[in-house]
Order: C-alpha cells, then sequence, then structure tokens
C-alpha cells in the first residue's frame, strides 16, 4: 500500500488531501474512481448489475441509460468542484477542501480525528460517494468510494468493500506510526 | 508544517495522482467527449441485442479487439470513418448531420407548425 498526494501544484503545507494505492492496482483510488466513474462500459455493466436497485421506489425506475448519464454527469460536477474548491475558487461557500468530508456515519456531527468519513457531489440525490479517514490535522486521506444506491451500506458487497479498505488504510496508518503524531499537533 | 503532513509526504515518496491531469483533459475535451460517451452506450446497446460480442465486431470491422473496448469505455474521439464502420457493421444510425437539405426541411417544418397552432386558435 502506498500514499500519494492528489494535486502536485499546491505546496505540501497546503495539501490536505490525499489517496490511497492498493497493492496490485494500476493506480491510486481517487484517479480510478473517476476512471470509472466516466466508463461507459463499466457503468452500464454496473447498473446491470443493480437494477433492482434503479427499480426501487426511491429511484423511481429509473433507466440504465439515464443512471449512466446521471454519473457521468456527477463525475464531471465533482471534478470540478474539487478542482476549483483545491485552486482557490470558492464553490458555495466552501473554500477547502476538508469541508466537503462530513462524518460516515449520519448519527454524528462532528468531525473528529481518524473518523470515518464520506464526501459526496452537490448535486441533487447523488449516486457517488468518496470515502477516507480525517487525521489530526484535518488531512484526508481518500481510501475509497462507490456508486451508492441503496440508504444503508450493509446488504451491498461493493458498499461493504469500502468499508474494509477504510480499515485497511488505518492499520497501515498505525503501522506508519501517523496515528502517534497527532500527540504532537499543536492546535 | 504539521509533524503528519511531513509523514505522509515521507510516505509517499514523491508521487502523486494521475488524477489531477485526467481531470484537466476530461474538462478541455468535454464537448466531444459527451458524444463518445453516447456513442459508446449505443454500441453496447447493438452488442447485445444482436448477441455480438466485442471480439466478433472487432473481426467485422477488422480491427483489434483493444480498439473496440476503448470505444466502449467512451472516451475516444472517433473519426467520422469509424463511426460509420460501427453504423454499418452493427446496422444502426449513431449519429445524424444537419445538411443543407435537412436544415432547410428542419425550418420549414417549425414555420408550418406555428401557422397552425395560429390558425387553430383563431379557428377556436
Amino acid at each position: 500500500m502506498k500514499i500519494v498526494r492528489i494535486f502536485t501544484d499546491i505546496k505540501i503545507d497546503d495539501c490536505y488531501i490525499w489517496s490511497v494505492i492498493y497493492d496490485n492496482e494500476y493506480t491510486d483510488e481517487f484517479n480510478r474512481l473517476f476512471d470509472l466513474w466516466t466508463n461507459v462500459e463499466y457503468l452500464r455493466a454496473f447498473f446491470t448489475e443493480h437494477i433492482k436497485d434503479l427499480q426501487a421506489d426511491f429511484w423511481n425506475n429509473l433507466s440504465i441509460r439515464s443512471a449512466v448519464l446521471k454519473t457521468i454527469r456527477e463525475a464531471e460536477d465533482f471534478e470540478d468542484m474539487i478542482t476549483d474548491i483545491e485552486h482557490g475558487l470558492p464553490w458555495k461557500g466552501i473554500s477547502s477542501i476538508k469541508q466537503i468530508f462530513r462524518p460516515l456515519d449520519n448519527r454524528e456531527y462532528l468531525d473528529k480525528t481518524y473518523q470515518k468519513q464520506k464526501a459526496r457531489p452537490q448535486n441533487n440525490l447523488p449516486f457517488l460517494r468518496l470515502y477516507g479517514i480525517r487525521l489530526a490535522d484535518d488531512s484526508i486521506i481518500v481510501t475509497g468510494g462507490a456508486i451508492k444506491l441503496t440508504e444503508k451500506m450493509d446488504g451491498r458487497k461493493h458498499l461493504m468493500a469500502e468499508l474494509r479498505k477504510i480499515e485497511r488504510v488505518k492499520s497501515y496508518l498505525n503501522e506508519n506510526e501517523i496515528i502517534y503524531l497527532e500527540d504532537l499537533i499543536t492546535i | 508544517m504539521s509533524e503528519i503532513r511531513k509523514k505522509l509526504a515521507e510516505l509517499s515518496n514523491g508521487e502523486s495522482s494521475m488524477w489531477a491531469g485526467k481531470a484537466r483533459l476530461r474538462s478541455e475535451n468535454r464537448i466531444w467527449l459527451k458524444k463518445s460517451q453516447a456513442i459508446a452506450f449505443e454500441v453496447l446497446e447493438a452488442l447485445d441485442e444482436k448477441g455480438l460480442t466485442q471480439k466478433k465486431l472487432a473481426a467485422m470491422m477488422k480491427v483489434t479487439p483493444q480498439f473496440i473496448n476503448t470505444i466502449v469505455k467512451g472516451n475516444v474521439n472517433l473519426t467520422l470513418e469509424t463511426i460509420s464502420r460501427l453504423e454499418k457493421a452493427l446496422g444502426i444510425q449513431l449519429i445524424s448531420i444537419v445538411t443543407f437539405e435537412t436544415g432547410i426541411a428542419k425550418r420549414t417544418q417549425k414555420v408550418s407548425a406555428k401557422l397552425k397552432k395560429s390558425s387553430d386558435r383563431k379557428a377556436a
């Protein structure tokens, strides 16, 4: 496993968002996800596999074609938002990338160190999610992401896999003593 | 610099994500990517309907399966030749071009529709 920075044209000191390259993957998670979310073949296969979720009341029997188009448009907006924010262009009052992440568990309201986090585009009822871990200095490590069609994560293999990734990255951070560094942070 | 960020920088060993450059390219090329994505979807639908594999389509078009695979991902700037050959191989229309003749026909249709609406309102 490796950690990589996502933005290279800003100083490390201003670098709040990082990504993970898992063993046997061709690229880091952040890059891999946006490759997938703009890949028509992948999206069509994904929504064909999860067609029952699209047919549920919540999505009002959305067609596979519409779901593919919605995902691509969301990915575009998500990329634009992240890029603009990171380069100092405020987006609907959001001035820092760490502000788009919030606790993964909807029952938690406050951001905490080492907490599981999620981010999503600002579109109405978005499919897309990024998942990560918030560190003591408010850095976010993006551990993965997914297309979420259901209210809860349990019951969907691809979403449960994201939770396992978060735990793997936590172990990695622990092994590399990052978790202990929070004691050195002067707030 | 925070100790955590120092440590993350060390762990990253100077390596960075490929995402930013690709995101910029996607943004700059959005205008034709939309069309490439739409074509990709139609090709995949047609393959399913006709019970064809990408490999079979590649053989019909005398191209490599890898080339067909890049097409169905929807991120290739396709030439008119490739689009035409896809249409022929799959027996579908992927794009329609507004020609001089069809442009006039469309404008004539719009004017006729407006006139009809106006005379319907008068009759009512």
